[in-house]
């Protein structure tokens, strides 16, 4: 932070006249790549007087741009810079503390909300659909009530950085509260999210608590769909009603509000036997197979898939 | 069948990739068209759709505009040469048919309420995938297209246990494509209708044979409607049987 090659202070102090359109924008723009900047105003009614920016290399064109828009370009003392690099560590720093839990070091419930409401609005801007998917530990009570809060902590812990070793780098992980955790998933589709969400069940299976416990968890996921008029809130409590109902159905599973994904190798399988039928040319009813009625045995019915829409 | 109210949907299906469903599609559609219905045939292949191509077409927005985009589903309608209209579908995106599944409601509502149609024909995809199947539940009758090779009969079978075990559907239809004539047609419908009587209690209707015939190698050359380029031809005439054999008005 502190090892910048050259230091730059634009200034612009036009006898308080305000800074003209063209460096502005162009100040804008140096900012969104600069690694520091600040714009300084002084007075109630006057926009920006002057514009403050570090940046780690200056190429000589860049500087001789930059003289052109404004007055003066200086160095300023590595001391300054020292601080202000420091100050904005800390800023850093506290905004970090703001959005992230203590314990387990994932994102926030407050995080939580702000990323949930953005990237619901980027799925609506983009047409991508996006997966939440809300995990809660199965008996968390349990382990805290017999092992001590302590050994709740480090479990707590332990299944924070399994879901977090879990999930993709574009996927947000969040500690809603107690031992419940929430996962945005950008840009994923349900058949996804529900392949992710198998693959976690099983590791935090994995995980013990104390000596004895090894616990379970519940997930329920939901997809927000870019297209409908449907809202944050009602995704929301969807992934939470599908938690809930994972949590009814007995735990230990996933609960997702889509079509299931059925496999249909078994259904579609053509038994040898038809498959020698449909081989040999017709030669009168040899073949002693009755016909298999409606819901007989060789022909289990399977009516789950129309199911409605929720 | 009213102008006014809700279009009969009809799926052509296979189980088996290349046996001729879209050549079938563009031609039986043709042949409807030119009898003075109003037809419409959506490629539903959504990984590897192909009537545009076969009919030389080159269409801005696809299926894919109204899935995901702000395309209503009667914008991507593009008139054809066969007479008929398309709702082209998008080629190569290998994510689409994976979309598709989590979409199929939206896309089967969309189809549904296109009216004024004398009918709506469903080009599938190949094997018995789930969105295949969702579109065979979507129509109201499914033409499975088979020919003498042995893995079409066999996957044609699978498609239709498939189609009885899960959607209940007990009466399909076929048209054997590639034939040699009016007997083996009628040869390989017998086959798989005698079996599929005997294992699963499904009634086959046979709507006729297509022939084996180098008009339709030539004709998917030039990217041509064999039917159009060749109305003289057994082909035009197999095609003119099967639209009769058609349950329409």
């Amino acid at each position: 932070m502190a090892d910048f090659k050259r230091k730059t202070l634009v200034e612009d102090l036009k006898g308080g006249s305000s800074v003209p359109e063209s460096s502005v924008s162009f100040a804008r723009f140096l900012e969104q790549s600069s690694i520091l900047s600040a714009w300084l105003r002084s007075g109630k009614e006057r926009p920006a007087e002057m514009f403050l920016m570090m940046v780690e290399d200056l190429s000589p064109l860049e500087r001789q741009s930059l003289g052109k828009l404004t007055d003066r370009t200086v160095e300023i003392p590595d001391l300054l810079l020292k601080r202000l690099a420091e100050m904005e560590k800390e800023n850093r720093h506290l905004k970090s503390l703001l959005l992230t839990d203590d314990l387990t070091g994932l994102y926030n419930r407050r995080f939580f909300y702000m990323q949930l409401e953005i990237e619901v609005s980027r799925a609506r801007r983009t047409g991508r659909p996006c997966c939440l998917m809300m995990i809660d530990c199965d008996h968390f009570k349990r382990i805290n009530d017999r092992c001590g809060h302590d050994e709740g902590d480090r479990y707590l812990k332990k299944v924070a950085r399994t879901i977090r070793r879990d999930l993709r780098t574009t996927d947000f992980v969040c500690r809603y509260g107690g031992d419940e955790f929430g996962v945005i998933m950008p840009d994923t589709h349900l058949v996804e999210g529900v392949l992710i969400a198998e693959r976690l069940l099983e590791a935090v299976s994995e995980i013990r608590a104390g000596r004895h416990f090894s616990s379970t968890a519940s997930i329920g996921i939901a997809i927000f769909d870019p297209v409908s008029d449907d809202s944050m809130e009602s995704f929301f409590k969807r992934a939470d009603q599908e938690l809930y109902r994972a949590k009814e159905l007995g735990r230990n599973r996933i609960s997702h509000s889509g079509k299931p994904v059925r496999s249909q190798s078994k259904l579609t399988e053509v038994t040898p036997e038809e498959k020698r039928a449909l081989c040999r040319p017709e030669r009168g009813k040899s073949a002693k197979a009755a016909p298999v009625r409606k819901g007989g045995m060789k022909a289990p019915r399977r009516k789950q898939i129309e199911r409605k829409p929720t | 069948m009213t102008r006014s109210g809700k279009s009969p949907v009809i799926s052509i299906t296979s189980g088996k990739g290349g046996v001729g469903k879209t050549l079938i599609a563009c031609n039986l559609a043709t042949i409807l068209a030119g009898q003075g219905r109003k037809i419409l045939v959506a490629d539903c292949d959504l990984g590897l759709a192909n009537i545009d191509i076969m009919l030389g077409l080159r269409p801005r927005r696809n299926l894919k505009d109204v899935i995901y985009g702000d395309a209503d589903i009667r914008d991507i309608v593009v008139p054809t040469k066969g007479g008929f209209d398309l709702i082209p579908a998008s080629s190569g995106v290998r994510e689409m048919a994976q979309l598709i599944l989590e979409r199929i409601d939206v896309i089967k509502a969309k189809i549904r309420s296109l009216r004024n149609y004398d009918l709506i024909l469903l080009d599938t995809g190949a094997g018995i995938s789930e969105v295949v199947l969702q579109f065979n539940l979507l129509a109201d009758r499914n033409i499975v297209v088979i020919n003498r090779e042995l893995t079409s009969l066999t996957d044609a079978y699978a498609m239709i246990k498939t189609m009885y075990q899960v959607f209940d559907r007990d009466s399909l239809d076929i048209i054997v494509n590639s034939a040699a004539g009016e007997e083996e047609g009628r040869e390989i419908f017998g086959r798989i209708s005698s079996i599929c009587k005997k294992f699963l209690n499904v009634r086959l209707t046979y709507l006729g044979h297509v022939l084996q015939d180098p008009v339709i190698p030539k004709s998917i050359l030039k990217q041509e409607i064999a039917v159009l380029a060749s109305p003289r031809s057994k082909i035009a005439a197999n095609f003119a049987q099967i639209a009769r054999a058609l349950p329409l008005k």
